[in-house]
C-alpha cells in the first residue's frame, strides 16, 4: 500500500487486552475477542428470548425468524442423524447461532470478527470432535472403533487402511476449522484491500476520485458476497457437525 | 556458510519440486475439463481416472514436500 | 359385491389411463357416477349423492402420491444438499476452498503425527516419511469422500466388499 496513511489489512485482526488478568501464571485477560464473543452470545440469547417471549399462534416477524432457524437446524439434524440425533440439538443449534451471529457482527465496519482467528474455530471444531468421540465411546464402547475398520478389506492391507482412516478422522477438525477461519480471514482482507484502494485513489485528486468508483463498486459487491459467505459457512459448519454426530450415533451403519 | 542457513536454503530448493507438481495438476485438470466439455456424457465415467492422475501427480509433489520437511525438522 | 370396491382406494384404477393422466376431474367423476348408476346400489352404507364419496378416493390417491413424492424427495435431499449446497456450492471458489482444505488437512495431520511419533519414539526420519505418505492417502480419501465418490465414513462395515469403490 503506497498511501502515506498506511492501510494495513491485517490490523483489523489484532487482539488488544481490555482488562489485564493473570491467574496462576495463565494469561486470562479480557480481550476485544472475548468482548465480541460475549456480545455475540448476549445478542443471540436476547434475540431468541425476546422473539419467543410472546409465543403467539400467529407469529410476529421476529418470532417467525426464530422459529425458522429452529426448524432449519432441526430438519438438518433429523435428516443427517435421525431421530436419535435430536438430543444433540442444543449443541448444534448453539454452534450454528454462535458462528452465524459472530460472522454477521464481524460484517459491521470497525467490528472485530471472532471467527477469523483459527484458535476460536479450532476450539469449536474440537468441541464437536470430542463430543463425537466421547459420546461414541460411551454409547458403543469399543465397538465405536469399528468406524475405522471398513469391511471387505484384505487382511494384509488392513493396518494400512486403518491408519489412513484414523488420519482421515483426525483431519476432520483441522479441515472444519481451517475452512471457516480461512473464509472469514480472506474475505475480510479482500474487503479491506479494496476499501484501501478507494482511500488511496481518492487522495490522488479529481481523476483518482472518479477512478475510485471501480474499487468502491467492487467493495459493495464483495460485502454482499461476504454476507452470503457468513451464512454459508455457518451452515456448512452445522451440516458437517450433524454428519460427524451421525458417526457417533451409528458407527459402522 | 552456516549449516543452519544451508538447511533452510535446501528446504526452499526442495519446495521447487512442488511447483512441478502444480504444473502437472494444471495440465491434468485442464485436459479433463477440455475433454469433459467436448463430451460431457463421458465426463462422469472418467472421474475416477482424474482422481487417480491427481493422486499420482500430487504424490511427487508430496515427495518434495517430504524432503523439505526432513531438511527442516528431520 | 364387485362394485363395492369402486368406493375403495383403487377406484381411480378403473378410469381409463388417458383420462387419469390429464387429471380432469369432471370426466373421471362422470365416469364413476355412470358406473355406479349402471350397477346395483353399492351397499357401503353411504347415502346421499354419489359425487361426494366418489370425489374422495381420487383426492386420497392424489394425496397419497403427493406424500410419496415428498417422501422420496426428502430422502434424496440430504445427499444432494451436502454435495452441492454443503460444499458451499454457490461459488466454485467455495468448492475449491473446501476440497483443498480437506486435502491439506490430511497431509498436515499426517506430517504432524509423524513428527510427534519421531519425537517420542526417536525413530528420526522414518515416522515423518511413513505418516506423511499415509496422510497424503488420507487427504486423497477426504477429497474423494467430499465429492461423494467413496462410501462415507464407517459405512459399508456391514455391507459387501463392493461398497468401497
Amino acid at each position: 500500500m503506497a498511501s502515506p496513511d498506511k492501510v494495513d489489512p491485517i490490523h483489523q485482526f489484532a487482539i488488544n487486552k481490555i482488562v489485564d488478568l493473570h491467574i496462576g501464571g495463565l494469561d486470562v485477560s479480557f480481550t476485544n475477542s472475548s468482548l465480541y464473543m460475549v456480545v455475540t452470545v448476549v445478542l443471540t440469547g436476547a434475540f431468541l428470548y425476546l422473539a419467543t417471549s410472546s409465543r403467539a399462534v400467529v407469529p410476529s416477524r421476529m418470532q417467525s425468524v426464530a422459529e425458522m432457524s429452529y426448524e432449519f437446524i432441526a430438519n438438518m439434524l433429523r435428516d443427517a442423524a435421525g431421530e436419535q440425533g435430536m438430543k444433540f440439538f442444543p449443541l448444534v443449534f448453539s454452534l450454528f447461532m454462535f458462528v452465524l451471529v459472530a460472522n454477521l457482527i464481524g460484517m459491521f465496519p470497525y467490528f472485530f470478527t471472532v471467527t477469523s482467528h483459527i484458535i476460536v474455530t479450532f476450539a469449536l471444531a474440537m468441541l464437536v470432535i470430542l463430543t463425537v468421540i466421547f459420546y461414541g465411546l460411551y454409547k458403543h464402547g469399543l465397538h465405536f472403533f469399528n468406524l475405522f475398520v471398513p469391511s471387505g478389506v484384505p487382511g494384509i492391507l488392513l493396518p494400512l487402511v486403518v491408519a489412513i482412516e484414523v488420519i482421515s478422522f483426525l483431519s476432520r477438525p483441522i479441515s472444519l476449522s481451517v475452512r471457516l477461519f480461512a473464509n472469514m480471514l480472506a474475505g475480510h482482507i479482500t474487503l479491506k484491500v479494496f476499501s484501501g484502494f478507494v482511500v488511496s485513489l481518492s487522495a490522488l485528486g479529481v481523476g483518482g476520485i472518479v477512478g475510485s468508483v471501480l474499487p468502491l463498486g467492487m467493495a459493495v459487491a464483495l460485502t454482499g458476497l461476504e454476507f452470503l459467505v457468513s451464512f454459508l459457512q455457518a451452515y456448512v459448519f452445522a451440516v458437517l457437525t450433524c454428519m460427524y454426530l451421525n458417526d457417533a450415533i451409528h458407527p459402522g451403519h | 556458510m552456516e549449516a543452519e542457513a544451508a538447511r533452510y536454503i535446501g528446504a526452499g530448493i526442495a519446495c521447487l519440486g512442488m511447483g512441478g507438481a502444480g504444473i502437472g495438476l494444471g495440465t491434468i485438470f485442464g485436459n479433463y475439463l477440455a475433454g469433459a466439455l467436448r463430451n460431457p456424457s463421458a465426463a462422469d465415467g472418467q472421474f475416477g481416472r482424474l482422481i487417480f492422475g491427481f493422486a499420482v501427480t500430487e504424490a511427487l509433489g508430496i515427495f518434495s514436500l517430504l524432503i523439505a520437511l526432513l531438511a527442516l525438522f528431520g | 359385491m364387485p362394485f363395492a370396491r369402486l368406493d375403495g382406494a383403487e377406484a381411480p384404477n378403473y378410469v381409463a389411463r388417458d383420462l387419469e393422466r390429464t387429471g380432469k376431474q369432471p370426466a373421471g367423476r362422470g365416469m364413476e357416477v355412470e358406473m355406479a348408476v349402471n350397477g346395483e346400489p353399492d351397499e357401503t352404507g353411504k347415502t346421499g349423492p354419489h359425487g361426494q364419496p366418489n370425489a374422495d378416493p381420487r383426492d386420497d390417491d392424489l394425496d397419497r402420491r403427493r406424500r410419496h413424492l415428498e417422501a422420496s424427495l426428502a430422502a434424496r435431499k440430504p445427499a444432494r444438499q451436502e454435495r452441492e449446497e454443503g460444499a458451499s456450492g454457490v461459488t466454485g471458489y467455495g468448492q475449491a476452498m473446501k476440497l483443498s482444505s480437506e486435502f491439506i488437512a490430511g497431509v498436515g495431520v499426517g506430517a504432524a503425527l509423524g513428527w510427534v511419533i519421531d519425537r517420542f519414539a526417536g525413530s528420526s526420519p522414518w515416522g515423518l516419511i511413513v505418516f506423511l505418505l499415509l496422510g497424503f492417502a488420507a487427504g486423497v480419501l477426504n477429497v474423494m469422500r467430499s465429492v461423494g465418490k467413496v462410501a462415507e465414513f464407517g459405512q459399508g462395515a456391514n455391507r459387501g466388499p463392493d461398497s468401497k469403490r
